[in-house]
């Protein structure tokens, strides 16, 4: 019996056991190269990550599977990146670039879970405009993005497919980096408004926003966890990237990765119990793994 | 160690009869009157009178044309569509701010000095870069693949190349740590000797973190070990000999027998790699390509070598725009200098200044780190910065250059110098200036000297 166990110990995904009681990050990755935005499948097995490749002239976007390998999501030859896994785990929107000139066109796009074929959905009416950093609804029935379309970076949302199209903010300023809290009540996301980067939160139709940060240096690509009750972010108020954990009003705010090596990217594993950040503590930029606290 | 100093002496010297007849042997072996003025320049400039301030240059080329706003010249009074979404942050010189992703340097900012009142007339890369590199738009060509009027002229580092002697068996004296550069697809000039010749166009080198030190375009292929080279090398020498007179063909000759000679001495190679660095040193430098290239390049200096360019990237774009990371951020630009390039340029350069200066080498060393030109102050509708040349900053730092000193000012909007205007052909000027060459060494080489050293700069 006690064999048994241990054999299934073994087989559930090492964010799913009991969190160890040393805190240290656990190195996932090893080449060093540089990463962008990781984010886990719904059942904690996947982790789609992008990676700038040797030599610097590519971003190519890559899913880590339970066993620790790797694939390319795509068989693309332009850049990609900023793929996340949609609620039911099938499909992921990614941000797809099309070369023209010097001026890329960044566009969202959906991709089998399993990789392929990307298809382009159309938030822009077809403008040479940028589209970034997608965001699930909890319910999958919306997406949070960020668009350069109407002139200025601005938050909206829109059903998967595009249409019904809903612009959150209004500044003249950078609204950026989107992020639902998970009763799909409130969008997180970082703005310039009241100075350098802060996060703030507003309702998804645009309204009651509301300052949750105020410091020196920019604090940017908010994660609010699982629960709902707390919000990882990258700070640079210590003159050093770093990612802090604060409650979802702003409150309690502290160092989680507190590192001189350069600390960014956070997102939460699904069951919220660890975070789960791009690190140059080792190499350039790695991904890294840490137990968060109850 | 080096064969640099300024000249002082009468300018309508006339030659030595020891001259006369060194020029009658010349002839017999092709060289001209303009390789025996060159020779009496290099002839003084191995006795100089007074030892010039700087000994070595180490540029830090930021291809592409970083932003001066989030760099060193932060606007956070503006507008927000211009002042961006970063901060301003004190520094250790009162009353001097620079941009929050630059704090290592905002530490160390009683070392250097920068001009915020850069500016020249073109917008296109291609142009701006020979502009920059040159001190002149002669002979630049854009990205319309026209060639300005007049002949290009030669690369700062080239003219110190030509007035430098180098120590039999090194390297030649002007060394760029990067490919040719590139806009799009179109290869942009001014690295090179210009009107000197390709003979001192620079030698180059290279550093990729999953390679290691290498010499561009002529690695090792696969499977071809040092002694194949050499013999295949002696099949190249045996049937380049009969077309080895044209000085293009000459230049190649040797910038191939130097390769050679570095490629088949693994020793050579090894002696200019920085993984013999410690751990802690390399790891203070950064762990990407253009950190251990500035550690190569102080590597470079220490060994005796006088100019040393480190190219941030071969290509101004960046990889979202099939380049390898330069500094031409029309689009992704906030994102990009918060995840790659503001740190990765803070601390390189910070490693740098401290490197240098815990050697002793920084009294001696000129340090300039400088793009093409800036980018747009208002914001553009990509929520990125486009082309501005009517407004950058340049920093220098090393060999007299007072530290802490702010030249030059910006207008309220970082759009337009409103005080002491500087070019391009002044920087350019200025490094000569502080390595010694004046105009009687330019005129000795047969160029005209172009801009005016700034004295504002100096301690």
């Amino acid at each position: 019996m006690s064999v048994i166990l241990a054999v299934l110990i073994g087989l559930i995904p090492p964010h799913l056991g009991a969190p160890p009681e040393d805190p240290a990050p656990v190195r996932l990755t090893h080449d060093g190269l540089p990463k962008l935005r990781p984010a886990w499948s719904p059942d904690g097995k996947r982790l789609a990550f992008a990676r700038q490749e040797e030599g610097g002239s590519r971003i190519r976007q890559y899913v880590r599977e339970a066993d620790g390998s790797l694939r390319r999501l795509t068989k693309r030859g332009e850049p990609e990146y900023d793929a996340v896994f949609a609620p039911d785990g099938k499909s992921l929107m990614i941000v797809t670039v099309k070369l023209s000139g010097t001026q890329g066109n960044l566009d969202l796009s959906t991709v089998s879970a399993e990789g392929g074929e990307t298809t382009a959905i159309d938030v822009d009416g077809g403008k040479l405009a940028h589209q970034e950093w997608p965001a699930w609804s909890p319910d999958g029935s919306r997406i949070a993005f960020s668009s350069t379309h109407e002139g200025n970076q601005e938050i909206y949302t829109s059903k998967p497919d595009g249409s019904d199209r809903v612009r959150v903010t209004r500044s003249t300023g950078i609204d950026a980096h989107p992020c639902w809290t998970p009763d799909g009540k409130r969008i997180l996301f970082a703005t310039d408004r009241w100075g350098g980067l802060e996060i703030a939160s507003a309702e998804p139709d645009g309204t009651n926003v509301v300052r949750l940060t105020k410091s020196p240096g920019l604090d940017d690509y908010p994660a609010v966890s699982p629960d709902g009750k707390r919000v990882a972010f990258v700070s640079h108020r210590t003159g050093d990237f770093e990612v802090f954990l604060m409650n979802i009003d702003g409150s309690d705010v502290r160092n989680l990765s507190d590192h001189p090596a350069r600390d960014t990217l956070p997102t939460w594993t699904p069951d919220g119990r660890r975070i789960t950040f791009v690190s140059g503590r080792a190499s350039e930029a790695d991904l890294y793994e840490r137990v968060v606290e109850p | 160690m080096l064969a640099l100093g300024r000249i002082h002496g009468r300018t309508c010297e006339g030659p030595t009869r020891r001259e006369v007849l060194q020029v009658g042997a010349s002839a017999l072996c092709g060289l001209s009157i303009a390789d025996l003025t060159a020779f009496r320049a290099r002839r003084a400039l191995a006795a100089p009178v007074s030892k010039p301030p700087a000994s070595a240059v180490i540029v830090l080329w930021l291809w592409g044309g970083p932003s001066h706003l989030e760099t060193f010249d932060p606007k956070p009074d503006a507008p927000s569509e211009y002042r961006g979404p970063f901060e301003s942050i004190a520094t250790r010189v009162p009353g001097l701010r620079i941009g929050e992703l630059l704090p290592g340097l905002a530490r160390r900012a009683d070392r250097f000095a920068l001009v915020r009142s850069m500016h020249h007339e073109s917008n296109d890369h291609g142009i701006a870069g020979t502009i920059a590199l040159t001190g002149s738009i002669a002979g630049a060509v854009g990205l319309d693949g026209k060639a300005q009027g007049n002949a290009l002229k030669p690369s700062t580092g080239s003219i110190v190349g030509r007035l430098t002697r180098s120590k039999p068996g090194s390297l030649p004296p002007y060394v760029i740590l990067g490919n040719p550069l590139h806009q799009g697809l179109k290869r942009v000039v001014g690295e090179g000797g210009g009107t000197l010749g390709a003979t001192f166009d620079p030698f180059r080198l290279d550093y990729d973190p999953g390679k290691g030190l290498h010499v561009p375009n002529l690695d090792l292929p696969e499977g071809v070990g040092p002694e194949r080279l050499a013999s295949r090398w002696g099949l190249l020498a045996g049937s380049d000999a009969d077309r080895a007179s044209a000085p293009a063909d000459r230049a190649m000759a040797r910038h191939y027998e130097l390769a050679r000679k570095l490629i088949s001495s693994r020793e050579s190679l090894a002696a200019l790699d920085a993984s013999r660095e410690p751990v802690a040193i390399r790891e203070r430098y950064g762990p990407h390509r253009f950190g251990q290239c500035c550690l190569i390049a102080r590597r470079l200096v220490e060994a005796g070598q006088p100019f040393v360019q480190v190219n941030w990237s071969t290509h101004v774009e960046g990889p979202e725009d099939a380049g390898d990371g330069g500094w031409d951020m029309h689009d992704r630009y906030f994102q990009i200098m918060q995840d790659r390039h503001g740190w990765m340029f803070d601390r390189a350069l910070s490693a740098l200044l401290d490197d240098l200066e815990s050697r002793g080498l920084l009294e001696s060393t000129l340090v300039v780190a400088v793009g093409e030109f800036g980018r747009t102050p208002k914001i553009n509708e990509k929520a990125g910065r486009d082309h501005w040349n009517s407004c950058y900053s340049a920093l220098l730092a090393g060999a007299g250059i007072a530290g802490g000193r702010v030249v030059g000012a910006s207008d309220k909007r970082a759009e337009h110098p409103v005080d002491r205007p500087v070019t391009p052909a002044d920087l350019n000027a200025t490094i000569l200036e502080r390595l010694g060459i004046g105009t009687t060494e330019l005129t000795s080489i047969g160029l005209s000297p172009s801009g005016k050293p700034i004295q504002d700069l100096l301690g």
